[in-house]
């Protein structure tokens, strides 16, 4: 900008002067952001909405949704049987998938973390579920389970010297089963988050508590722990979020026991499959909106409270 | 020095065990898929097939419309009507998986780029929309979508498959985290030297980004790869379905009849195989990917 | 910024939402489709819920029909039972996908009470196929106003499988009620077998109980649909005594491999559909001739079971309604019932048309014949009554309750019956 260009235009209002630039300057900027923000918009957010108000309703998905207030909300939370067995079951799901995973996991990383042979190749055998069709591997783990004689599962029982178990269609075991096949997949993938984060923690501060005297579990929670904390909270809030939306699992492993998405007396049905059932095989879209929108607010408030926990844990 | 070795070596020795654990459903799956029909259902159970053979995928021995004992339809007799059979199936999952990560890793980096290098009126109220949308089960979505899809025309087509799914909220949001770590001086020393906003994006950040990319490429690629529930409603013509898909139809029609798991196990270890590979090959990448960002929490 | 520009930035937020949402509500409404002139030559599309085995099958009598109606074109596809109903929906709501469609007999109730399958009176068809349909089915998918949305496509029924060497080495003459059936089940107990008796097409749910229930003398609901009748004296027997079956005598909770038990005579006897009949032999050769069929034991209310099937009916969204309906008719002629044995048999399974007087045609042994002819006298489908299939997931729910965790039948029964009769008007 010139001497000149300021004298002649004296009393310019700023926010005229500022707008164009902005535009022209920053047009790029809007180009490079309009594609992914149009198909989010179009493919996310209309969606997102368009079940919200498809919650309020009692869309059956054949004839035009009617309004129905809060009706579907009420159902669901005071006079649902189901819902209350599929709530239960996710939050016991939840709490012992991602435990057992993220301590496991933590577990791998701690043992397997330097470069050596061994370690690459522990670290690859642990995160091979992660890289597998997981279609395949629901598929596989029903078949381990079979109630057959010859299924995996019966044949590694009958060496410990037990029966075969009819291992889908007990219900105490249909949790646990679940939890066992969520940590089996998952915990290779927080092993090598773990093993990043334990490898940027310098080693000058082990040194240091070294020489001061310190033994190794005081090494360990007083230098590796806090500092994995970002680390761990990626970790844990992921794996809630994940956990909490389980599905195909259910939905492939339990699908020859039982006529129903959940398996007997409903003791695998977690939220994200009554929702399904719900939706497509009641025709109770509307209701099942409700549940989605339900689902959020649980996902909502546990990881609030998560975070806030870990905020304050870390002021302790 | 020596106690401090000899503790860790016990403390290993329970993870060393679960490692078998792991690797044994994948031994099942392998040995399954190459055990003959009789084999299957015998009881005890061999852990090497005894007669190991290859009709799970290929049955000589069989005929189409006949059933005979002992013998049924081999992955890649299967599926007579459609050209190609099985790997029709697996072109189709390939091109998808493919176009649906590069098609999304571009359009979220471009965004991430905006979002945080340059000043979008707004944008973090984008930000947070966002990251709220994934909170949200995305079944949800699932009838509005499919209206949508359907309005277009685009049922029973590639685009019903790629264009929904290329705004990921995931990977911008990660790529907003590693674009924070990229030094604002060496934007603005593009723009200074007269470059283009996107000329800077594809020349100074891509580069930068790239193992952000490949650590979001394999995870897009295997969640692409593994998608089930989507394709199952979209796609009514088999020449369109995916793996998941056809395997999901492949193992109800078996109905965990023990003469036909052999041919699931088959379908699995094929099915199991490229997104193996593809880790094995971009291991290097995908782990440095990681290192790097996900500390930054 | 300023508080003005704050003011209206929420005020446009708030709009926008308000109008997606508006016109989200407008576009759910689903779009209206014409229908082409009956005469003119159809393209139908047809999705069998079903195996890909019988695309073959039923291409043979697409063709049959094509044959007679130059210039169709029927396309088959198969979608696999877990899948269709969902698929089903979504093709409702769209109002695009197939025209014909074939799925469980009560879908057609359910799916034609919401507008999504057509009510197939109109066509004049269902006064002409009623009389060649057993009872039984056709009760189940007329619905309670007498709208038909669906026609019995081929059905399917219950018989008593069992080991007839090992029974007969130990002089026992298959069981033809529940007293002989428990006596033979001890004899085998006492014989070292551990759960001689399981019941495999539909274990631990309403379908097998149902076929108790009847034999007991009991029904859910009454003929007209007005009351529920679970909760009495007869359902606690029957209730009682399948329970027993797998509390006292380990039938499994979970359907175990029928061909593999009968060959290694760990199964000596199953409650199981007639599919088995055309495949055991030819997958275990070594059970030719040791085994056979008869029909389920009679209880004390005497006998009965449970019919299911498939039923054929016509998507509300088609453009061909007409033509759709005259393929559906076809089904029933001798021509495609012919074919369509034939073609199965081929392909090596049975297909019981919904046409009685035709199971003597079916190529399979003659007491397994006799057997299916007793059966067809006294086996009912699925309540058509409102309601029911909503209730379901509940009904199995109480009745596991009661199996697994000895809860007290009247009990459940009543509560059963209370969750009928709430959704017979919700």
């Amino acid at each position: 900008m010139s001497i000149t260009e300021v004298r002649t235009e004296p009393r310019t209002p700023a926010v005229k002067r500022k707008r164009r630039p902005h535009l022209r300057r920053n047009l790029p900027g809007y180009l490079m952001l309009a594609p992914f923000l149009a198909l989010f918009a179009a493919f996310l957010v209309w969606p997102l909405l368009n079940s919200l108000y498809l919650a309020f309703t009692d869309f059956n998905g054949i004839k035009p949704p009617n309004f129905v207030g809060f009706d579907n909300f009420e159902r669901l939370w005071t006079d649902d049987a189901r819902f209350r067995k599929a709530l239960g079951n996710t939050s016991l799901y939840v709490v012992f998938s991602v435990g057992l995973t993220t301590l496991l996991a933590l577990a791998l990383a701690l043992a397997f973390r330097t470069t050596s042979l061994r370690d690459k190749t522990m670290r690859t055998i642990f995160f091979l579920p992660s890289v597998t069709s997981s279609m395949a591997l629901f598929l596989i783990w029903g078949w381990i389970f079979d109630i057959e004689d010859f299924g995996l599962a019966n044949t590694v029982l009958s060496w410990f010297g037990g029966g075969s178990v009819a291992w889908l269609s007990t219900p105490e075991l249909a949790v646990p089963i679940l939890v066992f096949i969520s940590v089996w997949g998952g915990a290779g993938y927080g092993m090598i988050i773990f093993v990043a984060g334990l490898n940027a923690i310098p080693e000058e501060l082990y040194e240091q508590a070294e020489i001061d005297g310190a033994s190794p579990w005081r090494k360990f929670w007083h230098i590796t722990l806090p500092l994995l904390r970002p680390v761990t909270t990626y970790v844990l809030i992921t794996s809630l979020i994940g956990a909490f939306q389980v599905f195909e699992a259910v939905y492939i492993v339990f699908r020859t026991t039982a006529s129903n998405v959940g398996g007997v007396l409903d003791s695998a049905l977690m939220i994200v499959p009554y929702l399904y059932d719900m939706g497509f095989g009641k025709f109770e879209l509307g209701f099942a909106s409700a549940i989605a929108w339900t689902l959020f607010i649980v996902i909502f408030i546990v990881s609030t409270v998560q975070l806030r926990l870990t905020r304050t844990l870390k002021d302790l | 020095m020596s106690r401090r070795l000899s503790w860790g070596s016990i403390a290993r020795i329970p993870l060393y065990l679960l490692a078998v654990t792991m690797l044994a459903p994948f031994w099942w799956m392998v040995i399954g898929a190459f055990k003959p029909v009789p084999e299957l259902s015998r009881n005890p159970p061999g852990f090497l097939p005894a007669d190991p053979s290859a009709d799970n995928f290929h049955d000589p021995a069989w005929v189409a419309g006949k059933q005979i004992a002992g013998h049924v339809a081999g992955l890649l007799q299967r599926w007579p009507e459609l050209p190609g059979g099985y790997f029709r199936f697996m072109a189709n999952s390939l091109l998808v998986t493919t176009a649906v990560t590069i098609g999304s890793l571009l359009l979220a980096a471009m965004a991430a780029y905006a979002l945080t290098k340059m000043e979008i009126k707004g944008r973090r109220i984008i930000f947070l929309v966002v990251l709220a949308s994934m909170m949200v089960p995305w079944q949800v979505s699932l009838i509005p979508n499919y209206l949508i899809v359907r309005n277009l025309g685009w049922l029973d087509s590639y685009q019903g498959y790629i264009v929904p799914a290329l705004a990921k909220a995931f990977v911008l949001f990660f790529l907003v985290q590693y674009m924070r770590s990229i030094p604002d001086e060496l934007i603005h020393a593009g723009r200074v030297d007269g470059a283009g906003e996107f000329r800077i994006w594809w020349r100074i950040v891509l580069p930068l980004l790239r193992p952000a990319l490949a650590a979001m490429a394999i995870f897009v690629a295997l969640a692409e790869w593994n998608n089930f529930l989507w394709p199952l409603i979209i796609i009514n013509d088999d020449s369109y379905a995916n793996l998941p898909v056809a395997l999901s139809r492949l193992s109800t029609s078996i109905a965990q009849n023990p003469q036909g798991m052999g041919v699931v196990m088959a379908a699995s270890l094929l099915t199991s195989l490229p997104t193996v590979i593809f880790f094995f090959v971009f291991q290097k990448h995908f782990t440095k990917g990681i290192t790097l960002s996900g500390i930054k929490g | 910024m300023r508080p003005a520009r704050k003011v209206l930035r929420t005020l446009l937020a708030a709009f926008s939402v308000a109008a997606v949402l508006t016109v989200s509500a407008c576009t759910t409404a689903t779009p209206q489709t014409d229908t082409a002139d009956s005469s003119e030559p159809a393209h139908l599309v047809f999705w069998n819920t079903g195996g890909d085995e019988e695309v073959a099958v039923l291409r043979a009598v697409a063709d049959r029909y094509i044959a007679a109606h130059p210039g169709t074109v029927i396309d088959i596809q198969a979608v696999a039972w877990a899948d269709s109903h969902a698929k089903i929906l979504a093709a409702a709501t769209a109002q695009e996908g197939p025209d014909v469609i074939s799925g469980g007999l009560s879908w057609g109730n359910e799916f034609g009470a919401l507008g999504g399958m057509l009510d197939l009176r109109q066509f004049g068809i269902t006064e002409r196929i009623q009389p060649m349909v057993a009872p039984g089915s056709w009760h189940s998918v007329e619905a309670v106003d007498g709208a038909v949305y669906g026609v019995p496509m081929d059905m399917t029924l219950y018989l008593f499988y069992y080991r007839s060497d090992l029974l007969a080495a130990e002089n026992i003459t298959p069981p033809a009620t529940w007293e002989d059936l428990t006596a033979a089940i001890e004899h085998f107990e006492g014989k070292g077998v551990e759960n001689p008796f399981v019941m495999t097409w539909s274990t631990l749910s309403w379908l097998q109980y149902t076929n108790f229930l009847k034999q007991a003398g009991g029904d859910w609901y009454s003929d007209d649909c007005k009351t529920v009748t679970v909760n009495s004296p007869e359902a606690v027997t029957a209730l009682n005594y399948w329970a027993d079956l797998h509390r006292k005598h380990g039938a499994p909770n979970e359907e175990p491999d029928l061909a593999s038990g009968l060959e290694s005579g760990d199964i000596v006897m199953a409650n199981g559909g007639n599919w088995n009949l055309s495949g055991l032999d030819t997958s275990h050769p070594d059970l030719a001739g040791k085994w056979d069929v008869a029909v389920l034991p009679s209880g004390p209310g005497g006998a009965g079971s449970f019919i299911g099937g498939r039923i054929l009916g016509v998507m509300s969204y088609t453009e061909y309604p007409a033509q759709a309906a005259d393929f559906i008719e076809f089904f029933y002629t001798d021509e495609a019932v012919t074919a369509l044995q034939e073609a199965a048999q081929a392909n090596g399974f049975l297909w019981i048309s919904p046409r009685a007087e035709l199971v003597d045609k079916l190529v399979t042994t003659d007491t397994a014949k006799a057997a299916l002819k007793t059966t067809l006298q006294t086996a009912e489908g699925p309540p058509n009554c409102p309601g029911w299939d909503k209730s379901s997931p509940d009904i199995d729910k109480a009745l596991q309750e009661v199996v697994l965790n000895d809860a007290d039948p009247a009990a459940k029964l009543g509560e059963i019956a209370d969750l009928l009769t709430r959704n017979l008007t919700g």
